[in-house]
């Protein structure tokens, strides 16, 4: 497909700088990672209206899923920065994105995705020397979904959502500790097996669960 | 750095691009260029033949026209012509398709063949055994659905290119073809009226669609009827060469076998294989506009339209944008006359008739993402699509878009399928997300009329309510008319999205107790702590005269919902909560009961916003605190959303799905990682045996042989995976289960909904008709969907369920037929 055209889940240049891996072992990670960095996002656009465009990626009925999703912050306020990781359960989740989400509208504004080598604690955080994303730092146009101005001035618009934005991750901890995993694959035995015991099947009769709780709820209303 | 062979085949692909060369001579510098690039980079032409045919099959008629052009350079003999030449090596691209039974490069190649027998350089007679070998695969006894239709389409495809020639030679083969596919057309029937998107209860009858197969056949007898003439619609490069009129035929292809269909081999599935869903179901097209200005795919011009579109959509999936590019340029690669002129562009009397592009192209975007069960791709790349294709030209194809809308509104509440009824919201509402929420709502103002429950105000709610998960609440408020605004209008939600904490207010009976623990939780308190606290919680409900029970069930909702309350926050609150006090909820749901009431929980507390309801079950069956088998009760008793038992809406099904796909994913995995598992087990024994071999330096075979007379041990790894599957699969037993169980209870009392008199009188329908309507749409969708799965369990579903709804009964009747249909495969 490539002589014609390129295809769009093609890795693209994008790179964790800091990321000491040399370029072989970034392409095998590339390769295998379920992880995408998101970027230029309203500072004000939430995990859920993330988690609502990004669902339309997955495929659950091959185990996939969003794992989780992971904000970017401002070092220092603790506010998001504008972009975020979309972590998935497979690979191909990931690269789903890449050809369908990216280059489309999420709160009004095109984002970009890209295939990541996978978070780690401290990635969360904008690197620019004012705590934002660099490309914050050295922003010439006004940008209401970010700020403003380049990283000083007071975005006029949006107020409201601001103010109910920027409370939001006040409580964010230092990592490590502060970035929650999203749930693993099933294992045996973490759930009740005595519950597992009462699981109903076809080929048992007459002891019907939606009856019996139908019955309860009634005695307990009327109680 | 591209490599050679890469350039030197790269340079054909922009074959007839430029507008401004005629397509004669582009023809004229590809042979020029191929002549001199024959002696030193032959196999890079042969490549680059190949691609063009299988990934530009909208320049179908220039490739076959370029091959019988081309000649060799001065001075290099050769003992055979050079395109019969390369037409061998061609034949043998087309044959390691074939062995890998590909079967969209296989349809290619064949239309390839078919414009190269048009043009006199195939042989009619091998052209037309090439095409019996298609039809002969549909008498293969027990023939999937599957394979049977890619082989028709291939057979009908290339016969419509080539019905002139071949009839010629051998009419009665070609009546043979035709016949073959006609029977095969007609069986399907009752298989159609399960993936129709446009269907009635009472009737298999179709209206508003389009089964692909009869469009091809139908097609084909329209140029029969043609007296066999290549079809109008396409272009004949070749007539501008004098050299290629009444040419001799001298190329005949091979014969070939259509190979079996490879068994499901094991050893094939790898950890990350993306699963294959084989077509049980025909494709059957959504039909919005009358046969003018879009295209009648029952025709043989609209066919190859139609067909040509799908490819590309198809083929250039891995880049919306180049697909989008080159839909919008369609009308280059057919006749003039086959498409009216764009609007705005000087109208001639030729150009006022014939098909809109645009429209044309929107109609099978949308008739691909509407494919029952499934479409090929995942339907947000359509709704990309869509927005590329808008972007590109927004003056033409926004007036488009908007007609199709129209359109497909106009079948909710007329037989629109429950799930193409949801992708139509699905895609409505990404497509106002990419184009600043702009929709003249105020249009369908008159339609607050209709009852509440009727599709189309569904519709409305629904395509509200994913705007606003997208954007915000009063971002979307603002896009609607007055009338639409006000809460009685019952198309905004009544209240903005949020949660409601039961023991918030100082008034609660339990405030005290519930602020206490949130305190706890909101300080980070350990574990151990907030287990002590929970545990003495319940002790004092007992003692304050609390039945066992009860107090249980007070505890788990005053823990949950303050947790609940910590993760209200965002997604990644959410996570946090559970992940640090998820031994506290394991404890809390230890029985389906518990687990159901923490479903309630959740479904109470998150009332107003029903995305955050499908995040946290999604991941509350992920961190196992309940199993999708409790999730699937849930949907049908509609716990905390005051919709009890009334059947199955789409929020509902939402839900079930993602339990059902949840425990199909978790068997999946499983059945993956045994694969993986008995790998490394058989490279791990072969290890031995060679070390074993190289200690006592006997022969491998030897030792081998010593190795297979002892019984082989599982590894204790291989064993916890097969244990595992085995406890996975019960479940998904029991998922699919509750889910027949749950449909055959509400369908049970569907009797006076089903009946031709009953849709007759649908104008004064209410919540009641409305809902047992979806939730039959439901019940087909979710059989069709889950039919592979279900099939495993046929016989004892059907005993334990489907027996409770008399058979002669209308209901049972329609319970039966879609069942045997999609599930027993019986029609």
């Amino acid at each position: 497909m490539a002589d014609i055209i390129d295809p769009l889940d093609k890795f693209s240049t994008y790179k964790d700088s800091q990321a000491s891996a040399d370029r072989q072992t970034q392409l095998t990670l590339l390769r295998k990672s379920a992880t995408l960095y998101v970027g230029n996002l309203s500072f004000y656009t939430t995990e859920e209206q993330i988690y609502e465009l990004f669902s339309k990626c997955t495929t659950p009925e091959e185990g996939g899923g969003i794992k989780r999703i992971i904000m970017g912050l401002d070092r220092n306020t603790r506010t998001p920065c504008g972009f975020c990781f979309v972590e998935y359960y497979s690979h191909a989740e990931a690269l789903a994105c890449m050809k369908y989400i990216s280059g489309t509208k999420l709160d009004e504004r095109i984002i970009r995705c890209d295939l990541d080598s996978g978070y780690r604690d401290g990635r969360q955080f904008g690197r620019g020397r004012s705590g934002g994303q660099v490309r914050d730092e050295h922003r010439q146009d006004y940008d209401p979904g970010r700020g403003g101005w380049g990283a000083q001035a007071q975005a006029q618009q949006e107020q409201e959502r601001r103010r109910n934005r920027e409370q939001v991750y006040a409580d964010a901890q230092d990592v490590p500790g502060a970035v929650a995993g999203g749930g693993e694959d099933w294992k045996e035995g973490v759930s009740n097996e005595a519950s597992r015991k009462r699981q109903r099947s076809p080929d048992d009769e007459g002891d019907d669960l939606r009856h019996e709780r139908q019955a309860k709820r009634q005695t307990e209303e009327g109680a | 750095m591209v490599p050679f062979n890469v350039a030197i085949r790269r340079r054909l692909f922009d074959l007839c691009d430029d507008e401004n060369i005629s397509a004669t001579s582009s023809l004229e510098t590809k042979r020029n260029y191929i002549r001199d690039n024959l002696k030193d980079n032959y196999d890079s032409i042969i490549e680059g033949l190949q691609i063009g045919i299988t990934q530009q099959p909208y320049k179908m008629p220039f490739w076959a026209t370029l091959l019988t052009l081309v000649i060799g350079p001065e001075g290099l003999e050769t003992d055979v012509p050079w395109p019969n030449r390369i037409c061998s090596d061609l034949v043998r691209g087309f044959q390691a398709q074939l062995d890998k039974l590909r079967w969209r490069e296989i349809r290619l190649y064949l239309q390839f063949f078919g414009h190269l027998a048009a043009i006199g350089f195939i042989t009619p007679e091998s052209m037309v055994s090439q095409l019996l070998s298609f039809t002969s695969v549909l008498d293969e006894p027990g023939v999937s659905y599957e394979r049977a239709s890619m082989a028709a389409l291939c057979a009908g495809e290339a016969l419509l290119r080539a019905a002139s020639v071949l009839h010629n030679h051998s009419p009665h083969k070609v009546y043979d073809i035709l016949s073959v596919l006609g029977a095969f057309s007609q069986s399907l029937q009752a298989q159609t009226s399960m993936s129709q998107p446009v269907i009635l209860l009472h009737t298999q009858e179709a209206h508003n669609t389009n089964e692909q197969l009869k469009c091809l056949l139908s097609a084909l007898r329209e140029v029969e009827d043609d007296g066999f003439a290549y079809p109008a619609t396409l272009l004949r490069p070749q007539e501008d060469f004098p050299q290629l009129q009444d040419l001799e035929p001298t190329f005949a292809l091979p014969s070939i076998l259509v190979p079996p269909e490879i068994a499901h081999v094991e050893e094939e599935i790898s950890t990350s294989a993306p699963a294959v869903h084989h077509r049980e179901l025909p494709t059957v097209w959504i039909r919005l506009f009358d046969v003018e200005p879009s295209i009648n795919p029952t025709r043989a011009g609209g066919y190859l339209l139609r067909s040509t579109y799908e490819d590309v959509i198809d083929i250039y999936e891995v880049n919306r944008k180049e697909a989008a590019k080159i839909l919008l340029q369609m009308d280059r690669w057919f006749t003039r006359g086959t498409f009216r002129s764009s609007p705005g562009a000087t109208t001639s009397e030729e150009g006022s008739t014939g098909v809109q592009l645009e429209l044309s192209v929107m109609e099978t975007i949308l008739g691909s993402m509407m494919i029952l069960p499934r479409p090929k791709h995942k339907p947000v790349y359509y709704h990309a699509l869509i927005t590329e294709f808008a972007k590109l030209s927004a003056s033409t194809v926004g007036p488009a878009v908007g007609k199709s809308i129209r359109k497909l509104y106009a079948l909710l509440g007329e037989g629109l399928d429950v799930e193409a009824a949801k992708r139509f919201s699905d895609w409505f509402a990404v497509h106002m997300s990419n184009f600043g929420y702009q929709w003249v709502w105020k249009e369908w103002t008159t339609d607050l009329q209709l009852d509440p429950t009727h599709p189309k105000r569904t519709f409305m709610r629904r395509a509200i309510e994913l705007e606003i998960r997208l954007s915000y609440y009063d971002r979307i408020l603002k896009t609607l008319p007055d009338a639409m605004q006000s809460p009685e209008a019952q198309i905004m939600p009544a209240e903005i999205p949020g949660h409601d904490f039961e023991y918030e207010s100082s008034g609660n009976s339990h405030h005290y107790i519930a602020s206490n623990l949130l305190k706890k939780l909101q300080d980070r308190a350990t574990l151990m702590e907030v287990s002590i606290q929970v545990d003495t919680m319940r002790t004092e409900l007992t003692s304050s005269g609390l039945s066992d029970s009860r107090a249980g069930s007070r505890t788990r909702s005053i823990t949950m919902q303050c947790l609940l309350v910590l993760g209200a926050r965002s997604f990644s609150h959410f996570l946090n909560a559970i992940e640090r006090y998820i031994k506290v909820l394991q404890n809390l749901s230890t029985t389906p009961d518990a687990k159901f009431e923490m479903l309630e929980i959740v479904s109470t507390f998150w009332r107003r916003n029903r995305q955050m309801i499908t995040i946290i079950f999604d991941k509350l069956m992920q961190y196992q605190i309940v199993d999708p088998s409790d999730v699937v009760s849930w949907a049908f008793e509609g716990g905390g959303l005051g919709e009890k038992g009334d059947g199955l809406g789409t929020f509902q099904w939402e839900v079930m799905r993602l339990a059902l796909d949840k425990s199909n994913g978790r068997v999946s995995i499983a059945q993956r990682r045994i694969v993986q598992q008995r790998k490394i087990d058989d490279e791990a024994r072969a290890a031995k045996i060679a070390e074993a071999a190289k200690n006592e330096s006997m022969d491998v075979d030897d030792i081998a042989m010593k190795a297979e007379e002892e019984p082989i041990e599982e590894s204790t790894d291989l064993q916890k995976q097969t244990r595992a599957h085995q406890i996975l699969v019960a479940e998904q037993k029991s998922v699919l289960s509750r889910a027949v169980e749950g449909f055959v209870t509400v369908i049970n009392d569907t009797d006076e909904v089903i009946s031709e008199t009953a849709w007759n009188e649908r104008s004064s329908w209410t919540k009641k008709q409305w809902d047992a309507v979806e939730t039959w749409g439901w019940f087909r969708h979710f059989a069709r969907s889950y039919a592979p799965y279900l099939r495993v369990y046929r016989e004892s579903l059907s005993m334990a369920y489907l027996s409770r709804v008399a058979a002669e009964r209308p209901a049972g009747k329609l319970l039966r037929e879609i069942w045997s249909i999609t599930v027993e495969q019986d029609s």
